[in-house]
């Protein structure tokens, strides 16, 4: 029986990554997940012809960084990455979606992940119904990666901090 | 008597309604009261409702994140109703090379509105 092969975040080896090394991960995050979009994506980037298609999801640098040293934050990502890259995440026609967290540089203290979502065409109320359903895929994935976490308190924080916004 | 957060929804309303109040400045400004009205919404309701917010931190994270961990039902969508009101927020507030435009005001507005209804139904009151 064919099951959906689960997207995975590569892991460095190395115990850090320095910005172009971070950089070069999270690209290579792009690359990794499965399904047809993403190859042809992968593609389209290479022969510079066209646009990438839909599931294509991408994190920041600083983010991959911090979660190539922290297992809880690559359980949280790889979560994050594997629910965009689903079938039925898919269905929602995602064009891009882009994961980061945002940081309080006064107080030097973390905020929130945000997941920026840009969906293919639709209007106001379409597009604010398929955020709502890929919420609910991502909650389902989130839960999961919660239940098998190292720190299950650390990533149940994670999760309450992390937000979905929609370009609209 | 109490500021009424439904004003800030009225004075947006008002200025995507006409066009002569439609400068930069004023379109920037509804964007933000849209926001705000959406904001002081819910952590009246919250309160209202008996939800602890922790007033030590941040407002517009604890609102946030007090929507985000709650267990009615949609309460995670509000959560994300608030975030992409408060990405609008900032970009009118803070970032001037953003466009921004009437569109922009109508899809805050269209946001606010349904984020208020849909609080109002999963806090009941």
């Amino acid at each position: 029986m064919n099951q959906p092969c689960p997207a995975k975040v590569l892991v460095s080896t190395e115990p850090r990554l320095d910005a172009t090394q971070a950089y070069l991960w999270a690209e290579t995050i792009q690359i990794l997940l499965p399904k047809g979009p993403l190859s042809n994506c992968a593609q389209d980037r290479a022969t510079n012809t066209s646009k990438c298609s839909k599931g294509v999801i991408s994190v920041d640098p600083a983010l991959a960084a911090r979660a190539s040293a922290d297992g809880v934050y690559r359980g949280f990502v790889d979560a994050v990455a594997s629910a965009c890259a689903s079938p039925e995440a898919e269905a929602l026609e995602i064009a891009k979606c882009h994961l980061a967290e945002k940081r309080d540089l006064e107080r030097h203290s973390w905020l929130k992940l945000i997941l920026r979502v840009d969906f293919t065409g639709g209007d106001f109320a379409g597009k604010r119904g398929r955020r709502i359903a890929l919420r609910r895929i991502l909650d389902e994935r989130i839960g999961a990666a919660e239940r098998e976490s190292d720190d299950p308190e650390r990533t149940g924080e994670m999760a309450e901090r992390f937000f979905i916004t929609v370009k609209w | 008597m109490a500021f009424r957060p439904e004003e800030f929804l009225e004075f947006a309303a008002k200025i995507h309604a006409e066009p002569a109040l439609q400068s930069p400045a004023g379109v920037r400004t509804a964007v933000s009261r849209c926001y705000y009205f959406a904001l002081l919404t819910a952590a009246s309701l919250l309160s209202r409702s008996g939800e602890e917010l922790d007033r030590s931190d941040d407002v517009h994270e604890t609102v946030a994140r007090t929507l985000s961990r709650g267990s009615k039902g949609t309460w995670r969508e509000l959560g994300d109703d608030l975030a992409d009101m408060n990405d609008l927020r900032i970009a009118a507030d803070l970032d001037a090379e953003s466009k921004i435009g009437i569109d922009t005001l109508a899809h805050a507005l269209a946001i606010a509105r349904m984020f208020r209804d849909d609080l109002v139904r999963c806090l009941g009151h």
